[in-house]
């Protein structure tokens, strides 16, 4: 088996029989230096995602769009079958966003979608209120983005943050106040 | 995603890199391209990265690569699947370049060794002496170089500890 160095059967204390692998560490030999990547390359590599930022502002864009056109998808699916994959389609986007929000200095994009996600998760919520939150997280992106709301986005930032965690709290318990009143706020 | 970790690795002077943006281009490209180490998403088109972790250590070319997860959560649930899917390492979204760093660096110069069972076939999860680990491949290893495929170097009864 490729990686295998050698094995071992033991027995665990509990009595059970296994077999430990030894993994080869040849990785070692690929690498320049014997103690691995060095400090110095996550620093150079923190400038490296740095000069990606400008880059991430036109990546969110670009996703936030496709997010807000999966919204009349949402309502109009012909099938339980389509409409769970556009709801997966939205889930892959809002995880991405969410995953690189932070690293790029926009927390406030990686908490809106992560309460799009959890939403979007929700497969008994009712289609028009999905694809009604879906669209006004959509748009709440949009504004964090186009408005350069970098880090907590001050007071501006807060609301949204409030409405988005506010959204995913009623989409996840609609008699809590039903979405109109979440919204709204 | 792909093109952040992408750029990362490239500042840590990893230039041969392949991407793949579905669990079935992945298994692909273990295959053709013999990585040295993966890194997935937790979430992927198709299938969960749990799920294609489970697919290499169950049915790939490849079963003991090192796979790292990129993951925003790391409640306790997940971690537990995780562990249970085989994941070798992983690292808390926002990727910062330094965690990366760290989980790669630990891939290459402390490897887990992996643990077959009844029920389970992933890296060894538990945290072992670094010593201890270095005398087990010394004794797993032969003087005489590389053991023959599919045989084990070295077999002893032992009580773990």
């Amino acid at each position: 088996m490729k990686r295998k160095a050698g094995s071992f059967i033991r027995v665990s204390e509990k009595g059970y029989t296994y077999e430990e692998i030894v993994v080869a560490d040849d990785l070692k030999t690929k690498m320049e230096r014997p103690e691995g990547i060095p400090p110095d390359a996550a620093r150079i590599a923190q400038q490296a995602v740095e000069r990606l930022q400008d880059e991430f502002v036109e990546w969110a864009r670009r996703d936030i769009a496709r997010l807000a056109n999966l919204a009349p998808e949402l309502a109009s699916a012909p099938s339980d079958a389509s409409l769970e994959e556009i709801r997966q389609q939205a889930r892959i986007i809002a995880h991405d966003l969410r995953g690189q929000g932070a690293t790029f200095g926009y927390p406030l994009v990686t908490e809106i979608a992560t309460c799009l996600g959890t939403i979007m998760r929700l497969d008994k919520l009712d289609r028009e209120m999905q694809q009604d939150m879906l669209q006004t997280l959509a748009e709440m992106m949009r504004e964090v983005i186009e408005r350069r709301m970098r880090g907590d986005g001050g007071e501006a930032g807060e609301k949204l943050r409030k409405k988005a965690h506010r959204m995913a709290v009623l989409a996840a318990d609609p008699a809590r106040g039903g979405p109109a009143a979440g919204i709204a706020g | 995603m792909r093109r952040l970790t992408k750029t990362i690795l490239a500042a840590f002077g990893i230039r041969r890199v392949r991407e793949a943006s579905t669990a079935e281009e992945a298994l692909e490209q273990i295959r053709e391209f013999e990585p040295d180490i993966a890194i997935v998403d937790f979430l992927m088109p198709g299938m969960t990265g749990l799920d294609f972790v489970k697919l290499v250590r169950g049915g790939s070319d490849d079963p003991m690569l090192p796979i790292i997860m990129l993951t925003a959560s790391s409640t306790q649930h997940l971690v537990t699947a995780a562990r249970d899917a085989g994941v070798t390492e992983f690292v808390a979204k926002p990727v910062s370049p330094e965690a990366l760093r760290r989980r790669i660096n630990e891939i290459i110069l402390h490897p887990r060794n992996f643990i077959r069972s009844a029920t389970f076939f992933g890296p060894d999860r538990r945290r072992k002496r670094p010593e201890a680990v270095e005398e087990d491949r010394r004794a797993a290893t032969p003087e005489a170089g590389t053991p023959e495929a599919g045989s084990d170097a070295t077999e002893a009864q032992e009580r773990v500890p």
